[in-house]
């Protein structure tokens, strides 16, 4: 971790213990002599303090104080809520001290310009609606797979036979089901639909679902953008086709690709509409048209440099370095 | 209508048949195992704290609306402030440029 004396400008980094790519790119940091603070903030309550008055509010983290005009990037990895602490057998006066803590953590980033987040929650958030997604790319120039959301199984059969059989189910917001017993956990990765699978439905869908028209053997890219860098990886699979996350991506073949111009600055042009300063995009070539699936606007990527060839820390250490400069 | 299970669920399958019992470091870095979804990151995240804050917000709002049922312009007033908390916490929290 850095160490910065008060009043140097700094990184803020705000996620959890566990987040192997913050580990990843906070090595990268020390290397490039960086200076950073790193927040779990689930330990905020035992590892860090607030302290403020009408002239300055700062925040404390182990021998590091700041305030907010210190801190030249904010980067908003996977922070999880603060964990109450132990200071009652009342749960109620637990809950209401983690409350306490989040509140003057948020009071303490809240004097933060939205700007100099990578990425901010609120912009993270205006950027996440999935079907929000394929309209605004569609209206960019992008090409999305054809698609239509509906609760209706005759909706879906039309699409269907519209589709000749090609059609692949997609949740809308998060395909992981979390259970009271994490051996019980499922998820729901990218299906592809049957007319047996619509036939045993029934009239309703049961809520609104997703489907697209499948693109047969299609190459995914994933394009990681960091402000202005572009870094595109090609990923293929021999033995899955709809979904290569499934078994842990096991067997994927990774090969850094280079996007069209026009593409790239459609893409830069997604991301800008959302004013993020980073997003991870999914897009499929196929038959010679790139089409754009979705975007993460706080995707992982640290596992593309380790396998996919990339660099993208780079681009973090160079954003990083030019806000320094910057503030 | 009668309410009918969700079309996506028949095709869900256990997270163990995809997630290694002790996930190496990489694996946790893939969008396999990190359920990448923002959305959901941010509800389980720090400021996923927001609907608890919210709703205490909220609560706090409606005893000045009961204790002080006054002026238009308190009225106006009140109304802002339900509106404000109504809103993401962060969604009004950034007001520094």
């Amino acid at each position: 971790m850095g160490d910065p004396a008060q009043g140097y400008v700094t990184v803020l980094v705000l996620t959890n213990h566990e987040d192997a790519t913050a580990n990843f790119l906070c090595r990268r940091l020390d290397e490039a002599a960086l200076n950073y603070i790193r927040l779990d903030t689930e330990a905020a309550a035992t590892a860090c303090w607030v302290e403020g008055s009408p002239e300055k509010l700062h925040l404390g983290i182990g021998m590091s104080t700041v305030a907010p005009n210190d801190l030249s990037t904010v980067w908003f990895r996977r922070p999880k809520p603060v964990k109450p602490p132990q200071i009652s057998t009342d749960d109620a006066a637990n809950t209401f001290s983690s409350g306490e803590w989040t509140a003057a953590l948020e009071g303490f980033l809240g004097q933060i310009p939205p700007a100099q987040w990578m990425n901010h929650p609120a912009r993270i958030m205006g950027a996440s609606s999935k079907l929000e997604q394929l309209a605004r790319a569609r209206g960019i120039g992008l090409s999305v797979p054809d698609w239509i959301c509906s609760v209706s199984t005759e909706s879906a059969r039309r699409f269907f036979e519209r589709c000749a059989g090609n059609v692949v189910a997609n949740p809308l917001l998060s395909g992981y089901l979390e259970r009271s017993a994490p051996s019980d956990d499922s998820v729901i990765y990218t299906s592809r639909v049957s007319a047996l699978d619509l036939d045993q439905q029934g009239p309703s869908l049961g809520a609104p679902t997703l489907l697209q028209k499948r693109l047969i053997r299609g190459l995914d890219v994933r394009v990681t953008i960091v402000d202005d860098a572009v870094h595109a990886v090609a990923m293929r699979r021999a033995d899955e086709e709809v979904d290569i996350r499934r078994d842990n991506m096991d067997g994927v073949e990774y090969s850094p690709i280079l996007l069209p111009e026009g593409l790239t600055r459609k893409l830069k042009r997604l991301v800008g509409t959302y004013a993020l300063r980073f997003a991870a995009i999914d897009l499929m070539l196929h038959e010679g048209t790139w089409y754009f699936l979705e975007v993460n606007p706080n995707g992982q990527w640290a596992w593309l440099d380790l396998l996919g060839g990339a660099s993208i820390h780079e681009s973090f250490v160079q954003a990083f370095t030019k806000g320094m400069e910057s503030t | 209508m009668s309410a009918a299970s969700p079309f996506l669920l028949r095709y869900q399958e256990p997270s163990s048949a995809t997630e290694v019992a002790e996930p190496s470091t990489l694996a946790t870095m893939t969008k396999t195992t990190d359920r990448e979804s923002p959305d959901q990151d941010l509800h389980a995240g720090l400021f996923g704290g927001t609907q608890t804050v919210t709703k205490a917000r909220e609560a706090t709002d409606q005893d000045v609306s009961r204790i002080s049922a006054g002026t238009s312009t308190h009225t106006d007033s009140r109304e802002q402030t339900d509106t404000d908390a109504s809103q993401p916490a962060w969604a009004i929290l950034p007001r520094a440029t």
